[in-house]
């Protein structure tokens, strides 16, 4: 039942400034959906395959992923990962909301995840950053910080070259 | 000063707390909770409540060292008051003494 909740309560969503149809990821069945890259990882039980390399690597309840391992993949699949309180375009906390703000005026795509819909999720994010505080920004596998330290990159110009080399990582994904 | 110690215990720990750890040049700690009354953080909107809190420090202490670290060597030593139910939010700006310099240069400019 655990892993049945957890596919019905998370949502990825991808946000991409310039082409705004990828936010309908938000409605797309609901499951653990790696919205940035076209790899999905399937944990149901019961799939015929072949050979034991193709075989769910997960296939009882006590064996699906950790929360540390999902937020993993999140943060691995793709190069801009925000963990925040509500959704971008209805951010539930000031300092979400700034966040989003920030990557949207650097033309950035990034996918996000609320935590206020997942309280696992809440906490696996605190404890796999060891960071205490919501939101939470990755580029490219790496936790950048918050909101504060996001604004301030922002202001020293330290943010854009690391957004940039992102945004390459996007690219690419794409071609 | 004496009334915060009795109605305000959270910001005078976290004001001892800090400068005990940091020895900072600076230190401003303001409590915000009024203003996010109503909010998750501060559901019954208690105007003595001590839920978000900014905190604006300069210290010695952070010369050479990174933004996240920064921010860790403050959450690390208020690990417990950072646990659910105590503070809600914390806005952290943290900055050396020469950054703040620079800082101000640029303002007066």
């Amino acid at each position: 039942m655990l892993s049945f909740s957890r596919a019905v309560s998370r949502h990825l969503r991808v946000d991409n400034t310039k082409t705004s149809s990828l936010t309908g990821f938000s409605f797309a069945p609901a499951r653990w959906i790696q919205g940035a890259t076209s790899s999905t990882t399937d944990t149901e039980a019961g799939e015929a395959d072949t050979h034991d390399d193709f075989k769910p690597r997960y296939k009882k309840e006590d064996e699906i992923p950790t929360i540390h391992q999902l937020i993993e993949e999140d943060v691995k699949g793709n190069p801009v990962m925000v963990y925040m309180k509500g959704v971008p375009d209805a951010p539930m906390c000031g300092f979400s909301r700034a966040v989003v703000q920030i990557l949207k005026a650097y033309e950035v795509p990034f996918s996000s995840r609320n935590v206020l819909q997942d309280e696992e999720l809440r906490q696996g994010v605190k404890s796999y950053s060891k960071w205490p505080t919501i939101p939470q920004v990755y580029v490219n596998g790496e936790f950048i910080g918050g909101c504060d330290i996001l604004v301030n990159m922002s202001k020293t110009g330290e943010l854009e070259p690391i957004l940039e080399e992102a945004k390459k990582a996007q690219s690419k994904r794409v071609g | 000063m004496a009334n915060n110690a009795v109605g305000r215990p959270l910001f005078s720990l976290l004001d001892s707390k800090l400068r005990a750890a940091f020895n900072p040049v600076n230190l401003t700690i303001v409590n915000e909770s009024r203003m996010h009354a109503g909010h998750s953080g501060n559901p019954s909107g208690d105007p003595d409540a001590e839920t978000h809190f900014r905190v604006e420090m300069i210290s010695e202490a952070f010369e050479k060292k990174p933004l996240v670290q920064r921010h860790r060597q403050v959450y690390d030593l208020l690990k417990e008051e950072l646990e659910p139910g105590k503070i809600h939010a914390l806005a952290l700006k943290l900055k050396t003494p020469s950054e703040a310099e620079k800082e101000a240069s640029k303002r007066t400019l």
